[in-house]
C-alpha cells in the first residue's frame, strides 16, 4: 500500500476537523487566555498568529527544497507535486507573515517599514518563492522549467538559516523572542509560551492541511492530462 | 483594550483572514477547473453499450 493511500483516509476526514478545532483552541488562547503584554498592550496578541505563520512558511520551504531535491535525483513525478503544493502554501504564510509584521510595528517602532536586516532577507526569500510559482504558472509542466524551479527552490531555502541568524548577526531592530529571556524582551508569561505552543499546533495541521489539498489537486491534473494525451495518441 | 492598539490587532487578524479565505476560494476555483476538465473528457469518451 502507497504512502498515499495510507495518509488518504486520516488527511481527508480527520485533518480537517482537527486543523479547525486547533484553530478554535489557539484563537480563545490568544484572545481570552494570555493576560497582555505590559509595554505593548492588545497589540502584541499578533505575535502568536504572525510567529507562526513564518514557521509555517519555513516548513514549507524546507519541504519543497528536500521535494525539490528528491525529484532532481529521482525524477519522480510525486516529488513535484509535493514541491509545487509546499511553494504555493508555504507563500501564503509568507506572505500573511510579511502582512502581520508590519501591522504591528506601526503601533511598536512608529513606522510600516525599515529595511531592518530581518527584514530585507524575508523580503529576499518571498521575491525568491514568488519566481518559482512564475516559472511553475503553465498549465502545462515543461520538464526543464521544473528542473529549473527545482534548482531554485533547493537554493532559495538558504535564505531561511540567513534569517534565523540574521538577528544576533547584524544587529538588526527586530526583537528575539522566543531565544530571549523574559528580563530582555522575552516572554513574560508563562501563559503566553502556552498559547504559542497552541497556536503552533494549530498552524502545522492547517499547514497539513492545505498542503494535502493542494498535492490532491496537482496529483488529479496530471493524471487527467496523462488520460488526455492518451487519447489524443489513440485518436491519431 | 486601548482604541488604536485595538484597531492594529484588529487588522492583522483581518488580514490573516482574508488571504486564508482567498487562498482557499483559489483552491475551490482549481477544483472546479478540474471538475468541468474531467467533465469535458467524460464527454469525449465513447460510450459504452449497456449490457
Amino acid at each position: 500500500m502507497s504512502v498515499h493511500r495510507r495518509l488518504a483516509p486520516f488527511a481527508d476526514r480527520v485533518l480537517p476537523w482537527a486543523a479547525s478545532g486547533a484553530m478554535f483552541a489557539a484563537l480563545w488562547s490568544v484572545f481570552l487566555y494570555v493576560p497582555n503584554e505590559r509595554t505593548m498592550g492588545p497589540v502584541q496578541r499578533i505575535f502568536y498568529f504572525h510567529v507562526n505563520c513564518w514557521w509555517a512558511a519555513y516548513l514549507g520551504f524546507f519541504v519543497a527544497a528536500g521535494a525539490s531535491g528528491l525529484y532532481l535525483w529521482r525524477g519522480r513525478s510525486e516529488h513535484d507535486w509535493l514541491a509545487r503544493a509546499a511553494v504555493e502554501v508555504g507563500m501564503l504564510f509568507c506572505t500573511i507573515g510579511l502582512v502581520t509584521g508590519p501591522i504591528w510595528a506601526r503601533p511598536i517602532w512608529g513606522t510600516w517599514w525599515t529595511w531592518d536586516p530581518r527584514l530585507t532577507m524575508a523580503v529576499i526569500l518571498w521575491t525568491i518563492f514568488s519566481v518559482y510559482l512564475v516559472l511553475r504558472s503553465s498549465v502545462r509542466d515543461d520538464p526543464e522549467i521544473t528542473r529549473y524551479a527545482a534548482v531554485l527552490a533547493v537554493v532559495g531555502v538558504l535564505d531561511i538559516p540567513l534569517i534565523m541568524i540574521s538577528v544576533r548577526l547584524w544587529r538588526g531592530i527586530h526583537p528575539s523572542v522566543i531565544s530571549a529571556p523574559a528580563s530582555k524582551g522575552g516572554l513574560e508569561d508563562p501563559r503566553m509560551v502556552v498559547a504559542l505552543l497552541v497556536t503552533m499546533v494549530a498552524f502545522a495541521l492547517l499547514f497539513a492541511w492545505l498542503l494535502w489539498l493542494r498535492y490532491e489537486g496537482l496529483r488529479l491534473r496530471d493524471a487527467l492530462h496523462r488520460v488526455e494525451d492518451q487519447m489524443g495518441e489513440v485518436a491519431r | 483594550m486601548s482604541a488604536p492598539g485595538f484597531w492594529f490587532l484588529f487588522a492583522g487578524y483581518g488580514v490573516v483572514w482574508s488571504l486564508l479565505a482567498l487562498f482557499l476560494m483559489h483552491l475551490g476555483r482549481r477544483h472546479r477547473i478540474l471538475e468541468r476538465e474531467l467533465r469535458e473528457l467524460e464527454a469525449r469518451l465513447p460510450r459504452q453499450p449497456v449490457p
